[in-house]
């Protein structure tokens, strides 16, 4: 193709791809005109583009092992090794070379590992390779790799064993989680090879996928006992000391393995014995029936940091279809106590036996049950069944990694997952879209409390309202497999809702059906919608379950309506105070027409522990106690309202901040919540102001995977980052938010923020410069502020500042009092002294209105001590930001309690006490932290640099090597 | 693991000669940049969570300190290697998969490792040498892309890293990755029909 044409192609490509799918057509028309053979071209492309899902996407090396540099390659291909012939090489591993070998003498095939040339001169290598093959070859049992061999030809060491067929547990797991079953019929075979291992006294010491072999027939392997030790023969009632002592093997302190499935002894590197292997187990189980390992973390040692000390989230919020049974088997597995484990893996082994017996048994009745009785195959054999879903998944797991080009992730959605997408207004009357907005989300609460269904939260969904994507793709980026589309058209008192029932991949329907009513029966609507949709999705449904979709939540169709109101400001992005103003108004208004409305009372309490915690309500006393009013009240009208419980526990969390009391209730509230993202999220909170970040990173993950485009989640997560100075994260993080919300205003600032951060303000200004953010976004607002602050050129600023100070909002409160501090500031900046104090005066005034009533609002006395310290009262701000420290101690808050601190260290700067400031500055810089201003960043050294508020501290050299250091993210 | 001065000033040296047009460096760079690039593979796939984007430059900064006399740094030698390494990459997994194709011939049956389980097969094999072969035909149409696509996939660069090495923007990255991956995917899949 000439190279003109050929820019023209991808030109049209990119152009095209820029535009949604339906208005391709008719670019494609207008810019080929009659170019046909251009036209298809570039539909090829698109049509490549669609399909291509995640080619090549994978690193070669990582996608293709087998073909990566290794040392010996294939050199050996031919050869003769004691009598076996090498075929080929069939893999490399951590302790050498396997070959795919001929037995010459007996004419069978066999496995030959070889240990590398560069090994067999070391010593520990020799003895840990020769050490693997006793072991191995000591143990008789049908599920442990039979070693046929162990031989030396010259130089080169080998192990014969036997050939298997099949894949290790790694590569069935590509293909996502499994069901309870077949993880079972996998775990038992697993723990029956550990128990004769155990019973000759050997410890496996590395069980994890990559050394369980799952054959197509169902048969499992374990291998690798490289690192297994062949203990002493102790009586089993004394298996703490089967331990490790030979001094060829891993001597306490040396950590080998693969982190994640280490026990908490192992890595701590201390003596291990039978009971590590049954957690190991226990972690394998968990990735099986989870499809995502219990600890995790970005390097080996935050692995280990997470196996020591952070409790993996429940296996029933990740999958729901668990049994609890088997829930209960995991945990105790994986105490980290070693006395609190099972303590034989006899012991674990048998209760896996007759929980797999008990849901061999139910599987085969369910079976029975919803197939009829045409099936007799699947009654009288129950077993079969199992072993054909089990080859299926091994099938599907080689097809995988054997077509590692064209893996199409859809194809995994679960098929009892389902998204429910905004339903369209047909209504004459524009503004009734709040209501077909709440018929959606009724129908979408109603299925989420279906635990065998995998519900998208309605935070996800919502951003789905243009149609202008495809099924196929809607269902590829929310994970799902079906889809719900609706309309409501609403006439007085008459309702209309078409509902229908999509299966993502082909865009074919399952259901349709329209509803003609009356408004007041609108509740019924809702409840035969997600009734008919737990049948099309055979959807298994308890008895409590069906209680709760057939609810009416209310008898007063005008408190509904105030409720749908007020449930679609809640529904908006951002804690900004008009959205939580507007949510607050309408749910009042519900509880005050029906006060027996128990969802409307739990939403209302919600929203008003948010408002407190973020500070987008004024956080009065007033304000704390009627949220913990609703949130009673609410429980007192239904005791088993998931949203109740819920928002019981956002009392405790935000108004409180009483951890425990929270977790209780989150982790009551995920019963009757199953689907809810809220839950993980919510935990994900209450982790990191008590200062756990990793385990709150694992449930914001969490939260994601349910969740996967709710921007304030992500947002969140972004910030968690930020505040630990993991700042290429956070703009990650924040990138993922403009996906769903392009040209979002507060995240760019955001964004901008952590440029001032790693000192770029160039970078900074770029981002901030098209932004014009409104006079009651003064997170965005301030970062401007800020950055002509940092620039030393504040004249802009200062203009607008005054222009929204002219007109102040009385709804921002407080906020218009750090507004005036902000100009002050900048006014001195700009060397205009007299305005800046006059300005501060004004600020005082403005903010001490609001001390008496919001005695914890941290930000509101820090911003008091600022301007004190700005008017030259030493005193006045030292107790004003001791008294912020108080009202908010570091113990209590990881996240905000910092910000006290960084007010007093300001003040110290400002009033002439080096030390204190310097003191407290090598602290700040040491922990994660939440910035005292503007962009809530923490300080950096950067920033330290360019900040005028330290200028008085620049000619000491403590400080001076503060601004130089490298602060380390955690 | 420490490298031999005279190997850092002989791989320096290469270095300098092949981003001079010195085709050959090339080849003699290939034993010398072996070894480190096998261990960089490995610490690659051995990694806690995969994929994570800024560890293949970690790695690769490593691996040139390790084989680069770098008394006296020089960005540029660090650019070129990194470009070095990719294709280097390349060559090495397109052999192997090519070894691989003539050796196996009728063979088909999955087989499998004893203890890590990389799962070999002729398709696998024969996929990596069309994606090679494609690669080719994408360098005559288009060489920044038939690159772009080099240090990604042989690579293994991130889509900043691939950026701030090529000195062009994210979004011109990510364009251009995205018409080179529907393009190859076409060819691939039109191969098979």
């Amino acid at each position: 193709m000439k190279a003109d044409r050929w820019e023209k192609v991808i030109d049209l490509f990119q152009s095209a791809l820029e535009r949604a799918p339906e208005e391709r057509a008719a670019f494609l028309d207008e810019a080929c005109h009659d170019d046909k053979g251009m036209r298809r071209e570039v539909e090829s492309l698109l049509t490549s583009h669609e399909r291509a899902d995640n080619f090549i996407e994978m690193p070669a090396f990582k996608a293709v092992p087998e073909f990566a540099p290794n040392d010996t390659g294939t050199g050996l291909v031919g050869k003769l090794i004691g009598h076996y012939r090498i075929e080929s090489l069939i893999g490399v591993g951590g302790m050498g070379e396997v070959y795919l070998a001929r037995d010459e003498r007996l004419g069978r095939k066999a496995a030959l590992k070889l240990l590398p040339d560069s090994l067999t001169t070391d010593e520990t290598q020799l003895s840990r390779f020769k050490n693997e093959a006793r072991t191995a070859s000591a143990l008789n049992h049908p599920n442990i790799l039979t070693v046929y061999e162990i031989g030396a030809e010259g130089n080169v060491q080998f192990i014969a064993t036997e050939f298997i067929e099949g894949v290790t547990l790694r590569a069935a797991l590509v293909s996502g989680r499994m069901s309870a079953h077949t993880a079972l019929e996998i775990g038992v075979q697993v723990a029956s090879a550990l128990a004769a291992a155990h019973d000759a006294g050997v410890v496996h010491r590395d069980i994890k996928p990559e050394n369980i072999m799952v054959r197509p027939d169902g048969y499992v392997k374990v291998l690798d006992f490289g690192i297994a030790k062949l203990t002493e023969q102790t009586p089993a009632s004394d298996h703490h000391r089967a331990e490790t002592s030979s001094p060829l093997q891993t001597r306490p302190g040396l950590v080998l393995g693969t982190a994640r499935y280490m026990s908490p002894e192992q890595a701590r590197g201390q003596k291990v014995d039978a009971r590590s292997d049954i957690w190991s187990l226990g972690v394998v189980f968990y990735e099986m029936v989870t499809g995502t390992p219990p600890f995790r973390g970005e390097t080996p040692s935050d692995c280990i940091a997470a196996i020591l000390t952070a409790e993996p989230a429940p296996v029933s919020s990740i999958s729901p279809d668990v049994p609890g049974k088997l829930e209960s088997i995991l945990q105790k597995a994986l105490r980290k106590n070693t006395d609190e484990r099972y303590q034989t893996i006899e012991e674990m082994l048998g209760e896996l036996r007759s929980l797999k017996g008990r849901f061999e048994a139910e599987r085969s009745l369910s079976q029975t049950k919803s197939r009829g009785d045409s099936d007799i195959t699947a009654i009288k054999r129950p077993k079969r069944a199992v072993l054909v879903s089990l080859v299926a998944a091994v099938l599907a797991a080689v097809v995988v990694v054997c077509f590692f080009f064209f893996v199409v992730s859809a194809g995994s959605a679960n098929e009892k997952s389902i998204a429910v997408l905004p339903f369209e207004n047909l209504s004459k009357d524009k503004s009734n879209a709040y209501f077909a907005d709440g018929i959606q989300d009724e129908i979408l609460t109603r299925l989420s409390k279906i635990a065998d269904l995998k519900v998208i939260s309605r935070t996800s969904t919502q951003r789905y309202k243009k149609k202008s994507q495809k099924p196929s793709e809607i269902g590829k980026q929310l994970g799902v497999a079906n889809l719900l589309e609706g309309s409501v058209q609403k006439t007085n008192d008459q309702v209309r809702v078409n509902v229908q029932l999509i299966r993502a991949a082909n865009d074919s329907h399952l259901w349709a059906e329209t509803f003609d009513r009356r408004l007041t029966d609108i509740f019924s609507v809702e409840s035969e919608v997600a009734k008919a949709i737990a049948d099309q999705l055979r959807a298994k449904l308890t008895g409590q379950e069906e209680q709760v979709i057939a609810a009416r939540p209310t008898n007063n169709p005008e408190a509904y309506d105030a409720y749908l109101r007020g449930l679609a400001y809640t529904l908006k992005t951002g804690n900004s105070p008009a959205n939580t103003l507007g949510a607050q108004k309408y749910l009042k208004e519900a509880v005050r027409l029906d006060p027996k409305f128990a969802v409307a009372w739990a939403l209302l309490s919600y929203v008003d522990a948010l408002g407190y915690l973020t500070l987008s309500l004024q956080p009065t006393v007033e304000l704390r106690e009627e949220t913990g009013q609703a949130a009673a009240t609410a429980l007192a009208l239904q005791p088993n309202l998931g949203e109740a419980i819920l928002a019981k526990g956002y009392y405790y969390y935000a108004c409180l901040k009483e951890y425990d009391a929270a977790v209780h209730y989150f982790e009551q509230a995920r019963q009757f919540l199953p689907n809810s993202s809220q839950i993980p999220e919510s935990l994900a909170y209450v982790a990191r102001r008590r200062g756990q970040w990793e385990q709150s990173e694992l449930y914001f993950n969490e939260a994601e995977r349910l969740d996967p485009r709710n921007v304030s989640l992500l947002t969140q997560h972004a910030q968690s980052y930020m505040i630990c100075r993991r700042f290429p994260e956070a703009l990650r993080k924040f990138d993922q938010v403009l996906e769903v919300i392009p040209d979002d205003v507060d995240t760019l600032a955001q964004q901008a923020g952590i440029a001032q951060a790693e000192g770029d303000l160039t970078r900074a200004g770029a981002l901030l410069a098209p932004l014009n953010p409104p006079a009651d976004d003064t997170g965005a607002l301030e970062i401007q502020v800020y950055q002509a602050i940092l620039e030393r050129r504040p004249a802009e600023m200062i203009s607008r500042l005054n222009e929204i100070l002219a007109t102040p909002d009385p709804a921002l409160g407080y906020n218009n009092g750090e507004l005036r501090f902000w100009l002050g500031w900048a006014q001195d900046v700009a060397g205009d002294h007299a305005a800046a104090q006059k300005s501060w005066q004004q600020a005082r005034i403005e903010l001490e209105r609001f001390l008496k009533e919001q005695p914890d609002n941290y930000l509101l006395i820090g911003d008091l001590a600022l301007v004190m310290m700005s008017l030259g009262d030493k005193a006045a701000a030292f107790a004003l930001s001791e008294q912020a420290m108080k009202v908010l101690p570091l113990e209590k808050d990881a996240v905000d309690g910092p910000a006290p601190i960084e007010v007093f260290a300001r003040v110290a700067a400002q009033m002439g006490e080096p030390d204190r400031a310097i003191a407290t500055l090598q602290k700040l810089l040491s922990i994660p932290s939440e910035g005292a201003l503007a962009s809530r960043v923490p300080l950096t050294p950067a920033l330290l640099r360019l900040d005028p508020m330290f200028d008085p501290l620049r000619s000491d050299q403590r400080f001076q090597k503060l601004t130089l250091e490298h602060v380390a993210s955690r | 693991m420490t490298t031999p001065p005279s190997t850092r000033q002989a791989v320096t040296q290469l270095l300098g000669a092949w981003s001079n047009g010195d085709e050959e460096a090339l080849g003699k760079l290939f034993p010398l940049m072996h070894p480190e690039l096998h261990r960089l593979a490995h610490h690659y796939m051995s990694r806690e969570r995969t994929g994570h984007t800024l560890q293949t430059t970690a790695v690769l900064n490593e691996a040139y300190l390790q084989l680069v006399d770098n008394t006296k740094p020089v960005w540029q030698g660090r650019t070129h290697f990194i470009a070095a390494a990719a294709q280097i990459m390349r060559h090495i997994m397109v052999d192997h998969a090519r070894k691989h194709q003539s050796l196996k011939r009728g063979g088909g049956a999955l087989k499998v490792t004893l203890d890590e389980g990389a799962l070999v097969t002729e398709t696998r094999a024969q996929e990596l040498l069309d994606l090679d072969e494609a690669l080719e035909r994408l360098a005559v149409q288009d060489a920044r892309k038939s690159q772009i696509v080099e240090l990604r996939y042989f690579g293994g660069l991130s889509v900043e890293e691939t950026a701030e090495f090529l000195k062009l923007s994210r979004r011109t990255v990510e364009r251009e990755w995205t018409a080179a991956r529907a393009w190859l995917y076409r060819e691939l899949s039109e191969e098979q029909t």
